[in-house]
């Protein structure tokens, strides 16, 4: 079965390390937003491995906020629609 | 019949119930810390951040991301030993340091970094007056002294000689191998900018783990190079970031769970356990103190001392008082030189070595009184 509805928007973030991936998740799922852990996508680092932190983009301003205050700067980020 | 375990200083023990629950909860969960992101790696991944995050918390340490855990306190001083000091530098020392420090200095003096001692007292501590005076002549790259000693017990004056390293533009590094667990330590209100600590010791947790602060402005080169799990893996390099700077390769998931135990165990009942070991450790001074023939290592002061005493008896060379200790009374102590012929030989005791007595918060006033009476009795037959 295929649904039909209108495809969600991530803004998903890399980091530098899985530290600061975790920490990111952590600060964020504290305060409301819903954040999940992928594996990082190769547009946020070719061959690198690790983790990346995703959420809807709606959250994206609300999250960057976060990341300023715990002082996690990701290293870049992509949107990615679901499928 | 239980022994008495009066050998804390070396390893505590027992081990408390929820450093081997944590230890045995690990094992449980599959996957790799940092390497992958399915389920069980991620949440691997999110324990060693709380762990991480309780451990600097617990240390005063301000960003969690300075905490590295490292395979011991032996292994951390020499990564910021090698890793900070080049040829040419100078490094100011006690002179009662364990072979931890005083070997990779050694080593370090054959590479051409110049080593100076601070002498101590007859009680084994640090005179901050002579630490000044020793300023006023010499440029100093860092200080480099224990936090308390596991010879002497005595406290050292950490916090006057960060300030007065920092004054010269040096750098404080601190063995806290002894000291963690003991005494209540905030890293950032001490000035300290390295500071390395045993798991298994004051903090009570495994064996094979250990802590490793260092200040957010020290830089430091790593002691091992490999696999993160993170960061750019094509770079021939390592990443700059810590934690995974210094934590190259797959570090044990099971110690550090075990370590996060003892953390929370110290953040939740801390002041309880060291009320508790600081008693104890007091009668035990007392009682050894009232024997005649029997002289005790390190400070008068009971609030200079961490829970340790070593003594030299009269009447019975060391090895074999620990020797009667253990086979007559199954009293568990540590005689010789305890890793630390630099403080014994300060103190005096380098020919022989001494006893030492290390008292832990599941010690009781019973076994106290059986070790001094034991003593008594050992010294008196001579």
């Amino acid at each position: 079965m295929v649904l039909d509805g209108p495809r969600r928007v991530y803004r998903v973030w890399g980091f530098s390390s899985t530290h600061d991936a975790i920490a990111a998740e952590d600060a964020l799922r504290s305060e409301g937003v819903g954040a999940i852990t992928i594996p990082r996508p190769a547009e946020l680092g070719g061959a690198e491995c690790g983790i990346a932190v995703r959420v809807l983009d709606t959250d994206t301003p609300r999250a960057e906020d976060i990341f300023g205050r715990i002082e996690i700067r990701p290293r870049g980020s992509i949107l990615m629609m679901d499928r | 019949m239980r022994p008495i375990y009066l050998d804390n200083a070396a390893s505590a023990w027992p081990t408390p119930q929820s450093v081997v629950d944590e230890v045995v909860r690990a094992y449980g969960i599959g996957g790799n810390p940092g390497r992958g992101a399915h389920a069980m790696a991620v949440e691997k991944s999110r324990e060693v951040y709380r762990v991480r995050r309780e451990t600097a918390r617990l240390f005063g340490a301000l960003h969690d991301r300075d905490i590295l855990f490292q395979p011991g306190a032996t292994q951390a001083m020499n990564l910021v030993l090698f890793g900070f000091l080049r040829p040419g530098m100078r490094v100011l020392v006690s002179s009662v340091e364990h072979n931890s420090v005083t070997r990779p200095l050694h080593r370090l003096s054959q590479l051409g970094v110049e080593v100076d001692e601070i002498p101590v007292d007859d009680w084994g501590t640090v005179h901050v007056e002579w630490v000044e005076q020793y300023l006023r002549r010499e440029r100093v790259d860092a200080i480099v002294c224990q936090q308390g000693s596991n010879v002497s017990g005595a406290l050292q004056p950490v916090a006057d000689l960060a300030d007065l390293a920092h004054e010269v533009g040096a750098r404080m590094i601190v063995d806290g191998a002894q000291a963690g667990g003991h005494i209540e330590i905030d890293l950032v209100a001490l000035g300290i900018d390295a500071w390395a600590c045993s798991g298994h010791k004051g903090l009570m947790g495994p064996q094979g783990i250990g802590i490793l602060y260092l200040d957010p402005s020290l830089d430091v080169e790593p002691l091992t190079y490999g696999g993160t799990g993170s960061g750019d893996a094509m770079s021939p390099a390592d990443p700059h970031e810590r934690p995974d700077a210094y934590e190259a390769g797959t570090q044990s998931f099971a110690l550090t769970l075990g370590l996060g135990a003892a953390v929370k165990l110290h953040a939740e009942k801390g002041e309880e356990l060291r009320a508790t070991e600081s008693r104890l450790a007091r009668r035990l001074f007392r009682g050894l103190s009232d024997i005649p023939g029997i002289r005790i290592l390190g400070p008068t002061d009971p609030e200079a001392r961490l829970p340790l005493v070593s003594i030299v008896c009269d009447a019975v060379a060391p090895d074999r008082l620990a020797f009667e200790l253990d086979k007559r009374y199954g009293i568990a102590t540590r005689s010789g030189l305890h890793c630390s012929p630099s403080a014994h030989a300060q103190l005096g005791t380098l020919e022989t070595g001494a006893v030492r007595f290390g008292v832990g918060p599941h010690n009781t006033e019973e076994e106290i009184d059986t070790a001094i009476e034991a003593v008594a009795t050992l010294s008196r037959e001579g």
